[in-house]
C-alpha cells in the first residue's frame, strides 16, 4: 500500500482553495464549468504543486457538481436513487468499514 | 444447517447478548487474537464515549473535512457530523432518526435509524467466522494527530471483500485514523483525524443544537412517515450464490413515500463488510450496470419487472455476482 504522504497538509490546502473556489465558480456562470480564468489557473497550479506529488487532487465536487457516482450507464434519476439506497443501506447495516460511514452521506452533492 | 440458519441464529444471538454487551462499555475481555482485541476495543470506544474531532476524508482522488461530534448516555447514542468544505452540510444521528441537512439548498432529509448502535458489537462466533475469511494482524505502532496509535491490519483471504487498517489510540481505543483497501493493494477510502478529544457531560449541548431550519427547508423523506408501520417482506426473494461468510442480517420492506411502490431491503454481512440488496418494481426508465463512490460499489440488475439493487463496501465483483444471485422463488 503506497502511504499519502503529507496528507494532512494536502487537507488544509485543499480546503483552502476549495473556499476560494466558490465564488470564482460562482462569476463563471455556469455549474461544471471548467476553470479557465487565469487567477484560478494560478490557484489551481498553486495547490497541485503543494499536494505532494499529485497524489491528491482537489475536490473536483466542485468543478463537476453532480458527479459524484462513477456511473457506467446513466439514467434519469440513477444518482438521487442511489443516494437514498446508500443512506438506507448506511443505517441499516453495521458495517465496521467505515466507523463514520455517515462521512459518505455529508459528502453528497447538492444537485443529488 | 444451512448457511442462512447459522446467519439467523448468530443474528438471534446477538440481539439477546446486546444489553449484556453494552453494559461492558470498553472493558471488553480480552481475546486470543490480540488484533481482534484491538478491533473490539475500538468499536466499542467508538459507541460509548463521548468525543469531538476534526478528520479527513478521502475518497476518489476528493479530499473532504469534516467534524464529528458524539455522545452516548442513557438515551443512546447522538452524532452529529458537519463538513468543514463546501456546503455545511449536517448529518445528525440518534438511536430514531436520521437527519441530513443541506442549508445552501434548503433541504433536510429525515430517515429512520434502526439501528441498536452506530458500529459493530462483535461475539464469540463473529470472531470464530471472521478469521475464516480475514488475516488479522498488529503492525508496528505509528502516530496520528499527535497521539500514539496500535495500526490492526484486516487482510481478506479471497476477492470479495476489502482490507483494513486501523488505527488505535492506544490509551482511549478511538479510531484515529482508517483505510480501506482493495485486490489491488490501493486504498479506496481513507479517514484520518487531525485532532481528537473526549468531552464532559455539559458539551453536549453542542450536538443538541439543531440548526436552524424555516419553512423556506423543502423536507425529503426516504420513509413513510409512520415508523411503527411494517411490512411483510416477500420471502420468495432469494440469493443462491452467496460469497462465503455472507449471511442475512435483516430484512425489510418499505412504501417510497408518495407512491404505491414498495421497496425491499435484505441487508447481507461477514461480520466486518456490509452491502445491501434493494428490489423494487422498474421504472420505464431503470438500466443496468456497475456505479462506484470511493469505496461503495452498487450494481443494479434489471430482472423481468423489477429492478435489483446490490451495494456495499464491497468490492465490484462482489456486488455483481450478488445481483445475479437473487431470483424469486414461487412458494
Amino acid at each position: 500500500m503506497k502511504p499519502l504522504a503529507g496528507l494532512a497538509v494536502a487537507a488544509s490546502v485543499a480546503m483552502v482553495t476549495v473556499a476560494l473556489w466558490q465564488p470564482l465558480k460562482q462569476e463563471s456562470g455556469q455549474p461544471g464549468d471548467s476553470l479557465v480564468s487565469a487567477d484560478q489557473e494560478k490557484i489551481q497550479k498553486l495547490a497541485e504543486q503543494q499536494l505532494q506529488g499529485g497524489a491528491v487532487t482537489v475536490s473536483t465536487r466542485v468543478q463537476n457538481p453532480g458527479t459524484r457516482w462513477k456511473v457506467e450507464r446513466e439514467s434519469p434519476g440513477m444518482q438521487q436513487k442511489l443516494n437514498a439506497y446508500l443512506v438506507n443501506h448506511t443505517e441499516q447495516s453495521n458495517s465496521m468499514q467505515g466507523l463514520i460511514p455517515q462521512a459518505r452521506v455529508a459528502g453528497f452533492d447538492v444537485q443529488q | 444447517m444451512s448457511s442462512s440458519d447459522t446467519g439467523r441464529m448468530v443474528n438471534s444471538l446477538r440481539k439477546n447478548l446486546l444489553p449484556v454487551l453494552l453494559s461492558t462499555l470498553i472493558s471488553v475481555p480480552a481475546m486470543a487474537d490480540p488484533a481482534m482485541d484491538w478491533v473490539q476495543k475500538m468499536s466499542s470506544a467508538m459507541r460509548n464515549l463521548n468525543y469531538r474531532g476534526d478528520f479527513v476524508y478521502l475518497h476518489d482522488n476528493q479530499l473532504e473535512s469534516m467534524r464529528i461530534s458524539h455522545y452516548t448516555d442513557e438515551n443512546g447514542e447522538k452524532e452529529r457530523l458537519i463538513s468543514l468544505n463546501g456546503e455545511a452540510r449536517e448529518v445528525i444521528r440518534d438511536n430514531q432518526n436520521l437527519t441530513c441537512i443541506w442549508p445552501s439548498s434548503r433541504k433536510v432529509v429525515v430517515d429512520f435509524s434502526r439501528r441498536n448502535s452506530f458500529s459493530p458489537i462483535f461475539i464469540p462466533e463473529d470472531i470464530a467466522r471472521l478469521e475464516k475469511f480475514y488475516d488479522m494482524k498488529l503492525l508496528s505502532n505509528d502516530r496520528v494527530a499527535g497521539m500514539n496509535a496500535v495500526v490492526v491490519h484486516i487482510d481478506p483471504r479471497d476477492k470479495y471483500r476489502y482490507g483494513m487498517k486501523f488505527w488505535i489510540n492506544d490509551q482511549n481505543g478511538l479510531m484515529m485514523k482508517s483505510n480501506l483497501i482493495n485486490e489491488d493493494g490501493k486504498v479506496v477510502e481513507e479517514v484520518m483525524f487531525t485532532s481528537l478529544k473526549l468531552f464532559d457531560d455539559d458539551e453536549k449541548l453542542v450536538v443538541d443544537t439543531m440548526p436552524k431550519i424555516d419553512e423556506n427547508f423543502t423536507l425529503v423523506r426516504y420513509h413513510s412517515g409512520d415508523s411503527s408501520k411494517s411490512f411483510a417482506a416477500d420471502n420468495a426473494w432469494q440469493l443462491a450464490n452467496a460469497p462465503g461468510g455472507f449471511w442475512r442480517e435483516s430484512v425489510l420492506k418499505r412504501k417510497i413515500p408518495g407512491t404505491d411502490h414498495f421497496v425491499q431491503q435484505m441487508v447481507y454481512t461477514d461480520g466486518l463488510a456490509s452491502l445491501s440488496i434493494f428490489i423494487e418494481k422498474k421504472t420505464g426508465l431503470s438500466s443496468g450496470g456497475m456505479s462506484s463512490m470511493g469505496a461503495v460499489n452498487a450494481f443494479i440488475r434489471i430482472l423481468n419487472d423489477y429492478s435489483v439493487t446490490v451495494i456495499g463496501e464491497v468490492p465490484a465483483i462482489t456486488v455483481k455476482q450478488l445481483a445475479e444471485s437473487v431470483s424469486y422463488q414461487q412458494q
